[in-house]
């Protein structure tokens, strides 16, 4: 074994850093499990409002280091790069702007924006269901929760 | 005299008016329950002010098609789009759609509504005949034995969803924590809230299984369009020549082993209080892979999968009824809101319900049983609807998804919070999915997390003196006994599977 093999082995993929991630949330909520929770105790009152979230994020921990000891020799799914996802964060990016601008604009236009980015993201060009269908679903949605559901969306 | 109450029974049940309601709520059920979110709980909502000026029969009649509907129709996203708009439907994607991508949509979606449907028969039945000895079991169980019963779906889940136990283990504590956020259930003190006012209710199930199972399987989808790692051929694949989609009777029995396990896992869930349909559905489903001659092709579009999950989440639907009527405890959400409207037209559930109202009751019944006759007929007529959404390509459809995901979360609680919530919890999806982390783990883990809290903590209050208590209850002791045996398989199991590795 040379020692490059050996240096590619321990790059961190997407398992071990989702690993990493879940490890440190726990230790942090741990951490904070304190001074969120506050526990008004009169004598003895075990099990406490504490006692199941603190045990189960005890339980990731020991899990999460567990997953990456065992794993630290095989084989790790790459990240991938970045340029291959922009489509896919444009679509995302759309929608948080679109939920962001529901509070001052209104669902309907949210709405129709979403589709119409995301539609226009994988590649459909025809008019009619760039835009067209969009419009349509919207309006039904917008209308047929406002008058038939009795719902007023924002 | 039995004779004469089961004619008058189904005499009002098949009055044109009642039975033109059980249709338009089967059929709204259906369709509500289709799209992403709505799952038949919203439905029920939403149309109990419909009731008001029905009979009392109509409108229960009316409420339990609604519900029938909702749960088989939450299917067919599922089957179509993997994304499956209630938590119970997981399973359901997991063979429904492999058998949707190679061309079988309409044969799944038959499956799913027969499935369903003769679930839904074997319990009504069962309710009928059981109403009062089953009550009298279900009260037997305290917190002891929820727990017990808890630990061993978790344990049982763990082994089939994902790739690895530990992996899922990780994945049910995330879910049963989440499922701690907000007011805790003893002493009402916030718990990781961080001062936020939303956070106080806890997070909402909805946004968390509609991000996590529905709105992360369509951005996936997305993706892979996106990045060209898939070609949409899924509408081109559907078969075309009508002997392709035939499902003949004598193929669809041959799974009558799976279809009964499935009928009465769901019956005997649903008669426990709380512990709802999601656990029943993954309990039939992994009941129905460990007993298979076929458990290598489960996941991979086997309809044994479909057949287990459908039996037995409609079964849950009947059997729910039992603790509502005999004790006045509402199964699930759905039953809680069937009690409402009993309530609103001055019927009073519990032990003296059956006595007081006993015409009503066995009008019901009757009522479930021509219901399922005509969710049968609805839902196979509408099989020819839906498949046309099949054809229609991905790059269309998936858009209009997303949309009526934001619809569907905003629908309930009117928040764009819950929105947000969502939002991140698709993306938590997204990231788990990838890595093969069971996503339906932590769905189910935040389900049943609230449950498993109180009834532990009310379980070692009552048994902290001396612990060897608790196995003076023989059923408790029973499901520990095979919760221990489940793991210590699965530790065993992946022991060997790293030793043959190495």
């Amino acid at each position: 074994m040379t020692a490059r093999s050996v240096v590619k082995r321990f790059q961190p993929g997407m398992p071990a850093l989702t690993s990493i991630l879940l490890l440190v949330g726990a230790l942090a909520g741990l951490y904070v499990a304190d001074t969120q929770i506050q526990v008004f105790g009169f004598g003895n009152q075990w099990p406490d409002a504490r006692t199941v979230p603190m045990a189960v994020l005890g339980l990731l921990a020991v899990a999460a280091a567990l997953r990456l000891v065992l794993n630290l020799n095989s084989a790790e799914m790459p990240v991938g790069p970045a340029r291959s996802q922009v489509r896919v964060a444009i679509v995302v990016l759309s929608s948080a702007a679109a939920l962001w601008s529901m509070t001052y604009f209104g669902f309907l236009p949210g709405a129709v924006f979403v589709a119409f980015v995301s539609t226009l993201a994988l590649g459909e060009r025809r008019p009619v269901f760039v835009i067209g269908l969009p419009l349509v679903v919207a309006f039904a949605v917008y209308y047929g929760g406002r008058y038939g559901l009795n719902v007023p969306l924002p | 005299m039995m004779q004469d109450i089961v004619l008058h029974a189904f005499a009002a049940a098949i009055q044109p008016m009642n039975l033109i309601f059980i249709a338009f709520g089967i059929f709204l059920g259906i369709v509500i329950g289709a799209l992403p979110g709505l799952g038949s709980v919203t439905a029920m909502a939403v149309l109990i002010p419909l009731t008001f000026y029905m009979s009392p029969l109509t409108a229960i009649a009316f409420l339990v098609g609604v519900n029938k509907g909702g749960t088989s129709g939450g299917a067919v996203p599922a089957i179509l789009l993997n994304s499956p708009g209630t938590p119970e439907s997981a399973a359901t994607a997991w063979d429904g759609y492999p058998m949707a991508r190679r061309g079988e949509a309409f044969r799944a979606l038959k499956f799913a509504l027969f499935s369903s449907v003769t679930g839904d028969t074997i319990s009504d039945l069962l309710l009928i005949v059981l109403v009062v000895p089953f009550a009298a079991f279900a009260l037997q169980f305290g917190p002891v034995e929820y727990t017990a019963v808890l630990l061993f779906s978790f344990a049982l889940i763990a082994g089939i969803a994902g790739d690895s136990p530990l992996k899922s283990g990780m994945a049910i504590f995330i879910g049963i924590f989440l499922a701690t956020i907000g007011l805790d259930p003893v002493s009402s003190t916030p718990r990781f809230t961080f001062g936020r006012i939303e956070l106080y209710d806890g997070l909402s199930l909805a946004a968390l299984a509609i991000g996590a199972l529905a709105l992360s399987s369509v951005v996936m989808q997305i993706s892979d369009l996106a990045t060209k790692r898939v070609v949409d051929d899924f509408a081109a694949n559907q078969a075309v020549d009508k002997r392709d989609r035939k499902l003949p009777a004598r193929e669809f029995f041959s799974y009558w082993r799976t279809l009964t396990r499935g009928a009465l896992i769901g019956s005997l869930v649903g008669m426990l209080p709380g512990l709802g349909v999601t656990l029943a559905s993954f309990m039939s489903y992994a009941a129905a892979k460990r007993s298979s001659k076929n458990r290598d092709t489960f996941g991979q579009g086997e309809p044994e999968g479909i057949i287990a999950t459908e039996s037995a989440n409609s079964a849950v639907v009947g059997s729910n009824l039992i603790p509502t009527i005999a004790l006045g405890i509402p199964g699930n959400i759905a039953a809680a809101l069937l009690i409402g409207a009993l309530m609103m037209h001055g019927v009073v559930p519990g032990p003296f319900m059956l006595q007081m109202h006993g015409e009503l009751i066995y009008g019901l019944f009757a009522s479930m049983i021509v219901a399922n006759l005509l969710h049968l007929l609805i839902g196979r007529a509408g099989l020819s609807l839906w498949i046309q959404f099949a054809r229609v390509p991905r790059r269309i459809i998936l858009p209009l998804v997303l949309m009526l995901c934001i619809f569907g979360i905003y629908l309930p609680s009117q928040s764009l919070w819950d929105v947000g919530v969502m939002l991140a919890f698709a993306g938590m999806g997204i990231l788990f999915t990838r890595v093969g982390i069971s996503v339906v783990c932590t769905v189910i883990g935040f389900l049943l997390g609230e449950m498993f809290e109180t009834s532990l903590r009310q379980s070692l209050l009552l048994y902290q003196v001396d612990g060897l208590s608790i196995l003076a209850s023989p059923v408790a002791g029973i499901f520990l006994l095979l919760t221990i045996m489940i793991v210590a398989r699965a530790i065993w199991r992946g022991s060997r599977k790293k030793a043959s590795t190495a």
